[in-house]
């Protein structure tokens, strides 16, 4: 199997869909010459052509909103939004249009796309270039949401977003695009939407399930890594990969053997996915609980320039929270 | 223009107006929260969509949800959308005249003013990268041409030649709030000029020149020219009781075909056909209380 980083392992998939799928359409802001800000879409202009892979306006919600005529014509567009931080001129389009068309509409018309975005912190991007605002697309009903860690993830879940029926909001993690290797296995494969993965799993008296996804998982296990070794603790480290629909009931397993839970997210704490997940744990396994769920998050203000390492929920603010979680 | 096609044009006016007049009815009555009236804007609507193939797909707002009818859905149908019946897909999710009807391909009505601006340019811009024939239409009221997707929509549709009509009536008013607190400009079709593509301005109580103008258009799209944004310009018949453009129409057939029956002998069957259909749909089952849970999700 060809080793590869997150970013050749997108385009590798988006290569693989659009040959066997003529249906599969990519615009974007500079996706098609340049292959993007990212290269992610790299070399597919030249494959496909200009009509499959389509430089566009600058304007999210053109994009976003002809994506949706695309989608009722019965193209399957995949857009690409630069960074997750632009989308919302596109967002009115995401929550009143894509969200509600299947069900406004009693499955008449449906808007099947996947909207491709980077997100998160940690590339000296500044306010507009880092936030991670995927509880803000969880909240409205109708849209799935997606967020890989790794390359053989990154390929298999964007090939099963693609062929799924629903709208996918796929957030690809910028800061461990290149970072972050692996080996891929060649060819058409899925990752199912909806499925957790066990990162590592926890042996021995005190254990901590530390929830996480996408360039906090790394995090999260430089953390376990120190908490076994200098306080003994392990940690069941849980990658979700797919937000939405959450994998609740593989958490609830984890939390209910280990009695403990650690939430990792980099967008702020208000009302961040962790507090949807540590409400879903508490109300289905409150008695099995050691500890009061944690969580370990960005702040609430807007994300930093400067001192982005300090907004960054990294290692070493997760392994104090784990350590407080298991001594409790 | 055909005989035939002229009189077809005036019996779907005919046939919008009388389920108008129910629903107006139903809405004063209480029996539906909401609706919004095209009384008076029947030539536009009905003028426009009879100028495109069954095949064309039909972007509405809610005041285009007529425009179904004027497609030849079943009257029947639509009663039971507007009243959430159980018998209709959507079951009462949308709010009463908010339409949706792919069988006679009318995509889902826009409530936000402008979205579906851009829904069409998309889906006349896959029409063209596909090489089919069909092209979308987009109707919008004179407000949308404040909202960013009339921007988006007419711009990413100049740029990328989508198979795509806009037809923005031009009643005077959004609402409440007059054309000029809309926009400087004298008319509403020269913005077009804005995007490189042709604007025509028509008189929208006229059936026929709205008709003709759409056809013209259409033909444009269809061949490959690109967008056309026409400004229909039509009056709500609330402010101009003699501006009807049923009596307008009728009018100018009868002059040439003195056969023709008066207008209220060809006003009665339709009301009567409403009236039987919307006493039919008030007695279908309503949906099921869980009826709004399903179809959130494909799977």
């Amino acid at each position: 199997m060809p080793e590869m980083n997150m970013v050749q392992a997108i385009n590798d998939a988006l290569r693989l869909e659009m040959r066997r799928d003529p249906r599969v359409v990519i615009l974007g802001e500079d996706v098609g010459k340049v292959g993007g800000v990212f290269r992610v879409t790299k070399d597919l202009h030249e494959e496909f052509g200009e009509d499959r892979v389509i430089d566009t306006p600058l304007s999210e919600g053109g994009i976003i909103g002809c994506a949706v005529g695309m989608a009722l014509y019965g193209l399957v567009p995949v857009p690409e939004i630069q960074f997750a931080d632009f989308i919302f001129p596109g967002y009115d389009q995401i929550v009143s249009e894509v969200a509600k068309l299947r069900w406004r509409s009693g499955g008449e018309y449906t808007a099947k796309l996947v909207i491709r975005t980077p997100v998160g912190g940690g590339i000296r991007g500044g306010l507009y270039h880092s936030q991670s605002p995927e509880a803000l697309f969880i909240h409205v009903p109708g849209l799935k949401v997606v967020c890989p860690s790794n390359p053989h993830d990154a390929k298999g879940l964007l090939l099963a977003s693609i062929r799924d029926p629903d709208p996918v909001l796929f957030f690809e993690p910028k800061r461990v695009y290149r970072a972050a290797k692996g080996e891929v296995a060649e060819g058409d494969f899925t990752e199912p939407l909806g499925k957790a993965k066990i990162v590592r799993e926890a042996s021995g008296e005190r254990s901590v399930t530390v929830v996480a996804w996408g360039a906090m998982l790394y995090e999260a296990i430089l953390a376990a890594d120190r908490a076994l070794a200098e306080k003994g603790i392990s940690c069941e480290i849980i990658d979700l990969r797919t937000l939405w629909p959450l994998d609740v009931d593989t958490v609830v397993q984890s939390v209910e053997k280990t009695g403990r839970l650690v939430v990792v997210h980099e967008a702020p704490k208000t009302c961040g996915f962790g507090a949807e997940i540590v409400a879903l744990v508490t109300e289905r396994a409150m008695l099995r609980l050691e500890a009061p769920p944690a969580r370990v998050t960005g702040f609430d203000t807007p994300f930093p320039y400067a001192l982005e390492m300090e907004y960054l929920p990294l290692a070493h603010r997760i392994l104090p929270v784990i350590v407080e979680t298991a001594e409790y | 223009m055909e005989p035939a096609t002229a009189r077809l044009l005036l019996e779907r006016m005919i046939l919008a107006r009388a389920v108008d007049d129910a629903l107006v009815a139903l809405q004063r009555a209480g029996t539906l929260a909401s609706y919004s009236s095209l009384q008076g804007e029947e030539g536009a609507v009905v003028g426009a969509c009879l100028a495109l193939e069954a095949e064309d797909t039909v972007f509405p707002t809610p005041r285009e949800s007529l425009a179904a009818i004027a497609r030849g859905w079943p009257v029947e149908a639509m009663l039971l959308q507007v009243l959430g019946k159980a018998t209709d897909p959507m079951r009462g999710r949308q709010a009463p005249g908010i339409v949706t009807a792919r069988a006679v391909c009318v995509a889902p009505a826009a409530t936000l003013s402008g979205v579906q601006i851009v829904h069409a340019t998309g889906w006349g811009w896959a029409a063209r990268m596909k090489k089919d024939p069909r092209i979308a239409l987009a109707f919008l009221g004179d407000g949308a041409t404040s909202s960013a997707d009339f921007h988006t929509g007419l711009n990413f549709a100049g740029v990328f030649k989508a198979k795509v009509v806009f037809v923005c009536r031009n009643n005077g008013f959004a609402s409440s709030t007059p054309v000029s607190r809309q926009t400087r400009t004298e008319t509403l079709a020269e913005k077009a000029i804005a995007y490189g593509i042709p604007g025509e301005r028509c008189d929208g109580n006229d059936a026929l020149a709205v008709h003709a103008a759409v056809q013209r258009a259409a033909a444009r799209a269809r061949a490959g020219g690109g967008p056309t944004l026409v400004e229909a310009v039509t009056t709500r018949l609330e402010v101009a009781p003699s501006s009807c453009p049923i009596a307008r129409l009728h009018g100018l057939l009868a002059a040439g075909a003195p056969d023709l029956p008066p207008l209220a002998d060809l006003v009665a069957g339709p009301a009567a056909r409403v009236a039987e259909a919307l006493a039919a749909a008030s007695r279908a089952p309503d949906p099921p209380r869980d009826a709004f849970l399903s179809n959130v999700y494909g799977n």
